[in-house]
């Protein structure tokens, strides 16, 4: 999600309370959790309604019909394929097939933030203004 | 040495047991008379300590290979390539129109002296505050929403992996680049540039999940995709992680260690955001969070400071109510078109966004494949395919296989004489859906001019005395085909996966063995480190070829690698379980169609264990002894026809261990092959 996502969300908006409460959800403070009934909620629920991201709790899985989100641990495993790192004289034996991990182990990919630098940047602004 | 090897990996848990006594040393002697010398085995706990420590190595090593990631892998953000920025900025830029558009008509309508009397409010002209209240209340409302939306989009971290500076750079020609790439070889600067051609897929197992059960399926991402900028992840940010990361440096420097033993780079990623992110912060505040906390903890004990995305939510919250309330009031205040207008905005805003979120609903190419063998499937298939191996749709995995039913039913009818081949065909027309054809048919026709060659992907170890053709003191074969680059394929699967499977367990028991055999009977005096045994296998129905095991001498020990010969039990399970599955099919309808339930679990029927030797009166007589009562002498004749080595010297199964083996030898014994591998399901 970068800003644009939330101008286009915000301009003539649909769900006004949904986001609302959404956004009590996944950070609000706990009395405002209360006003909404949701004092107790358990962090992993919201990650499955709410967020993108997976964890150690929740989890995306094929159920046949779709990629659902689910809660608990996966016996899923991700594998990418590097086409250019696809040699079968390679003493290695990789094949080309490798996971995030181990990929980013023998530095074929590194990892770079998505929007969070600029995000960030606008989100420590405005968290100091807030001060 | 061979039948020792072979024996060694055909050994079940009896003789196992058999192999840690004393006795079998005389034993070892009688099968293999030309050993000389003593033999030591050692003491039974030195042997047990051994084998602790070779299961301790083979974690470890498993544990070193592939750091498990802590979190699930995210699917869904990688299945779409993301909304393109040029949409994004359209869809926004098309937002802001709408929505000032309203406000500005909104305002014509009041202010305008010529417009002004025509959008009245019951009958009068609208009130002076009501578009200041409705201006002002879209506004707000528009920042709350901001705001709230922002909240929730910053509760992840969303990381996208790029080509690093190992990664090399995309050949113009096409095929795979030759040569391994050393070192870094390109500034940062260039690596910006380089494109990932990463293809994603997931193996997913069969497995309950919250209740919910799902099943064994290979998921290939979209190919069209690619080559894609990069592997998303997305990660939940803790609340801890942003309030008060001060505090939580003695808490991550406690757990550094121990996720440094398991995945150094991560880690050292960690490190390095760790490290800038108590930077910025103790730059901006050095030690006041940690005072606010503190005196908040101490003021009240029940009460925690709110964090900063607290304060963010509850802004949010506050704006997008009270502008929610002021635009409401202001547009009850004013003449009708404006609140139309809003609602038409609204409207027409939900298509656009559903319009740039299409990518959501992108589905990736899923195979349903055979439960545990998930690695196996996508192994033959890698390894049949090349680097082509990718399927451009679904269809291209249905296809094939109405495909090669199809080419089956013609098998049958024109030629009957192929033994194996109408054995195979005659399965298959049995099954209902083809779930293990991979490639595409090849339509030339074979030498009898008309049958198609099926190009079926099983993977059998060929049990006939061939297997012990090789002296196996040296790679004396160079080639090694499909059948071998398969296993190799199955052992990195094995690696990257870590998961542990029937076969895990037999395989570290047959290497043990294999260890013990060749530790007890070749010194490093035969002047080799390196030892190779070769099996014959056959692929499909191509002709059989072979594949090699190595055994290495490290360090004053031989050592056989578990991960082949788990690759290879995995492979051969794998043929075996779908053999069954089809065989049981046909038998299930037939035989048991009466009330006898029971016995159509083939898993119920099927505890059977086998033991292989050259059948001569001394290994029976050994087997007798050790390996106990159990097992049954079986009927030789079935392979002894296949078999081209002298009668005596070798004859497939000698026994069985159990009771049930009709079924078994019925499902294979055309191919040549009459006896399996099988582990106590």
């Amino acid at each position: 999600m970068g800003w644009l996502d939330y101008i286009i969300f915000a301009m003539a908006p649909l769900g006004i309370l949904t986001v609302i409460v959404a956004a009590i959800r996944v950070s609000g403070p706990p009395w405002l959790r209360a006003v909404i009934g949701r004092a107790r909620e358990n962090r992993a629920t919201v990650e499955e309604e709410l967020m993108s991201s997976t964890s150690n709790e929740v989890c995306e899985l094929w159920n046949g019909q779709g990629v659902v989100r689910t809660m608990g641990k996966p016996e899923v495993q991700q594998i990418i394929y590097l086409e250019e790192l696809d040699d079968r004289d390679d003493k290695k034996e990789t094949f080309g097939l490798y996971t995030v991990e181990s990929a980013v182990e023998d530095r074929y990919l590194v990892a770079k933030g998505r929007y969070i630098e600029k995000s960030r940047d606008v989100y420590l602004c405005i968290i100091s203004f807030v001060r | 040495m061979c039948t020792y090897a072979l024996l060694a990996l055909f050994a079940d848990e009896k003789v196992k047991l058999a192999v840690r006594e004393d006795p079998l040393a005389s034993w070892v002697r009688k099968l293999c008379p030309w050993t000389k010398g003593p033999l030591v085995f050692g003491d039974g706990k030195q042997r047990q300590d051994e084998e602790k420590q070779a299961c301790s190595l083979c974690l470890k090593d498993g544990e070193h290979h592939q750091p498990q990631p802590k979190s699930a892998p995210n699917i869904s953000l990688n299945l779409h390539g993301g909304s393109k920025t040029l949409d994004l900025c359209l869809t926004a830029i098309c937002g802001i129109l709408l929505q000032g558009g309203m406000l500005l008509f909104s305002g014509f309508s009041v202010y305008h002296s010529h417009l002004k009397s025509k959008f009245l409010k019951d009958d009068q002209p609208v009130r002076p505050y009501a578009f200041p209240i409705m201006a002002t209340g879209t506004i707000i409302l528009t920042a709350g929403m901001i705001i709230c939306s922002a909240v929730v989009g910053l509760s992840t971290v969303e990381t996208i992996f790029v080509p690093g500076e190992n990664y090399p750079e995309k050949n113009p020609a096409k095929g795979p680049v030759k040569g391994p790439v050393k070192g870094p070889v390109k500034s940062p600067g260039e690596n910006q540039r380089n494109k990932l051609n990463a293809r994603i897929l997931w193996l997913q197992k069969n497995h309950v999940v919250s209740d919910q059960t799902f099943d064994s399926f290979v998921i290939f991402g979209r190919s069209h995709l690619d080559p894609r900028k990069g592997i998303l992840t997305s990660d939940r940010k803790d609340p801890d992680d942003e309030s008060d990361e001060v505090a939580n440096i003695a808490v991550d420097n406690r757990r550094k260690p121990v996720q440094r033993g398991c995945t150094p780079a991560s880690s050292k990623e960690d490190t390095n955001r760790d490290s800038n992110n108590i930077t910025s912060t103790s730059a901006e505040y050095p030690g006041r969070r940690i005072l606010s906390r503190t005196t908040g903890i101490l003021s009240s004990p029940n009460k925690i400071a709110p964090t900063p995305s607290e304060k963010f939510a509850f802004v949010g919250v506050v704006l997008g109510l009270l502008g929610f309330i002021l635009q409401f009031q202001g547009l009850r205040t004013m003449n009708w078109s404006a609140s139309i207008l809003q609602l038409v905005c609204i409207a027409l805003m939900t298509i656009l966004r559903a319009i740039v979120r299409r990518g959501l609903i992108v589905a990736p190419i899923p195979k349903k494949v055979l439960d545990q063998h998930e690695m196996d499937w996508l192994a033959l298939r890698i390894a049949t395919n090349g680097s082509d191996f990718w399927p451009r749709n679904e269809k291209a995995l249905i296809c094939r296989e109405e495909c090669l039913r199809l080419d089956y039913h013609m098998g049958i009818q024109h030629n009957s004489s192929n033994k194996i081949k109408t054995n195979l065909s005659a399965l298959d027309a049995q099954q209902q859906s083809a779930a293990d054809t991979l490639s595409v048919p090849n339509f030339a026709g074979d030498e009898s001019g008309n049958t198609p060659k099926v190009e079926r992907q099983s993977w059998t170890i060929l049990t006939h005395d061939h297997n012990l053709e090789s002296n196996g003191a040296e790679n004396s074969r160079p080639y090694l085909g499909k059948a071998q680059l398969m296993i190799k394929v199955r052992r990195r699967l094995g690696m990257l996966t870590g998961w542990r499977g029937k076969t895990s367990e037999p395989s570290i028991a047959v290497a043990r063995s294999i260890d013990v055999a060749m530790n007890t009977l070749f010194d490093i005096s035969i002047g080799k480190s390196v030892f190779y045994w070769l099996l014959n296998v056959r692929v499909g129905n191509h002709a059989p070829e072979y594949i090699k095991f190595k055994i290495e001498y490290i360090e004053g020990k031989w050592k056989a690698d578990t991960t082949e010969i788990e690759a290879a039990l995995s492979l051969w399970l794998f043929h075996i379980r779908k053999m069954e599955g089809k065989s049981m099919g046909n038998e299930t309808s037939n035989t048991f169609k009466g009330g006898d339930w029971l016995q159509r679990d083939v898993e119920l029927r099927r505890q059977i264990s086998r033991v292989l030797g050259p059948n001569t009166e001394g290994l029976r007589g050994d087997i007798g002894w050790w390996v106990g009562d159990g097992v049954l002498p079986d009927n030789c004749d079935n392979s002894a026809r296949d078999v081209r080595g002298a009668p005596g010297e070798f004859s497939g199964p000698i026994g069985s261990l159990g009771s049930d083996s009709q079924m078994q030898v019925s499902g294979e014994s055309s191919n040549g092959a009459a006896w399996q591998f099988s582990i106590a399901l």
